[in-house]
């Protein structure tokens, strides 16, 4: 009967490729079988009509079939959404910055300032498309080769799992080895190399890309004393840390008064003209360059900041 | 239906969830096909709706807990499940469990709940 047949076909159309046709071929059955032991071997129309409709709407039929078939893995949402809303964030403060900043170096009038806005928006939408959806194919491959069960670790878990989490919130060993690894290697290239960033923006140039500005390296070397000193500061932030010379709650203190003074410092920067020269043959916007570098390390240790700051007030809201 | 109605009705709905599997275990030693099998579930007094069980079917043969043949000899093909060795296995040890469950629940009874 016809009507059996495009039953058939809507749940099919909404079943997983693999395995459709015959599942397909089992529902025929399974409903012919019903048919027959409810209404006969030459049942109405509208007794059949009757036993499709008792067996399900396609739909719900096909989300049985298909089981719990999810993008992106339950173990994985919280981190998946964690990370869309920072993507989010960051676009809009990065280039909300850089409309600011265009504001008061460029004299928008009042055209271009409408102009400057729905190319901000445009940005903005473009910037966290971009970025969600090659966050959302990372997340697909990850569910699609790492089962949930590999994830939870409720499912399959001994009491090693619980041995690196620290309860005094602090960094792990780990992440400060690498803090310290990766300060000592930004001291040298500043303090030892510092004409590996202009060979940088010159690579660059070779390669066909020419930023909007380049560092003047004579002012950048004034700035260069002050962001090692952070850096030593940082290092020693580390090494008390993995040593535990003082109380806890001192080098956090410590860790803190850093992290701000660095955020003003690279603030500083960004907003320093005399740090960039406008490169005359650029093909990028003004701000690309390692203006663009440092601003983006001014958001993302702002955001880090910040959330750093929340954290501390709902604890202590938690305990009150 | 009432708010308790509704939360009652889920109970009952996750609590023959979760001994599904096990029912299915215990009535497939004979080969049967889908419907044959919510028949005999039916007189035996398991409500079960057929496309509940259908999809469970399939996915007790993909965790290899069923065997699975289709029956073309007859006008119509049908597709007929058998417990396998691995579907033994698990049988008994659902059982145990269930009778172990049963037990605790048992003895949290009064004496007049008591079957």
């Amino acid at each position: 009967m016809k009507i059996i047949e495009q039953y058939i076909y809507a749940i099919g159309q909404k079943l997983p490729i693999r395995g459709r046709e015959e599942v397909k071929e089992e529902l025929r059955s399974l409903i012919l079988d019903e048919i027959e032991a409810k209404f006969g071997s030459d049942p109405t129309e509208d007794q059949v009509k009757k036993a499709i409709e008792d067996f399900g709407s396609p739909s719900d039929v096909a989300r049985k079939y298909s089981g719990d078939a999810l993008v992106v893995a339950r173990g994985y949402t919280d981190i998946y959404f964690m990370i869309f809303w920072m993507i989010l964030v960051s676009m809009v403060f990065a280039f909300t910055t850089v409309f600011i900043l265009d504001l008061f170096t460029k004299g928008l009038g009042e055209t271009t300032l409408l102009k400057e806005i729905g190319r901000t928006l445009g940005r903005i939408w473009n910037g966290s498309l971009s970025g969600i959806g090659m966050m959302t194919i990372v997340f697909i491959i990850i569910s699609r080769f790492f089962r949930e069960n590999r994830v939870d670790l409720e499912g399959d878990w001994t009491s090693e799992d619980l041995k690196d989490i620290s309860l005094d919130e602090g960094e792990s060993r780990t992440e400060s080895i690498v803090g310290i690894v990766g300060l000592l290697i930004l001291l040298s290239v500043v303090i030892f190399f510092p004409e590996l960033i202009s060979y940088s923006e010159s690579s660059l140039e070779k390669a066909g890309i020419y930023l909007g500005s380049t560092l003047v390296m004579e002012h950048f070397a004034i700035y260069g004393v002050f962001l090692s000193l952070v850096w030593i500061g940082g290092i020693v932030y580390h090494v008390l840390m993995l040593t535990s010379l003082l109380k806890k709650s001192l080098i956090k203190m410590y860790g803190l008064v850093l992290d701000l003074a660095g955020i003003l410092l690279v603030l500083v920067m960004v907003l320093d003209n005399r740090l960039f020269l406008l490169n005359p043959e650029a093909n990028l916007p003004r701000l690309m360059g390692f203006r663009a570098v440092f601003l983006l390390v001014l958001v993302i240790s702002s955001i880090e900041m910040a959330a750093t700051g929340v954290k501390a007030l709902m604890k202590r809201a938690e305990k009150k | 239906m009432t708010e308790t109605e509704k939360i009652m009705d889920n109970l009952i709905q996750e609590l023959k969830r979760g001994t599904l599997v096990l029912t299915v275990l215990l009535n497939t030693e004979e080969s049967c096909y889908g419907y044959s099998l919510v028949q005999l579930l039916r007189d035996k007094g398991v409500e079960i709706e057929q496309n509940t069980l259908y999809p469970l079917l399939r996915r007790l043969e993909k965790q290899n807990l069923l065997e699975s043949s289709w029956d073309t000899s007859e006008n119509r093909p049908r597709k007929y499940y058998k417990i396998s060795a691995a579907g033994r296995e698990v049988k008994e040890y659902l059982k145990k469990e269930w009778l172990k469950n049963s037990r605790v629940i048992e003895s949290m009874l009064s004496p007049k709940e008591k079957i």
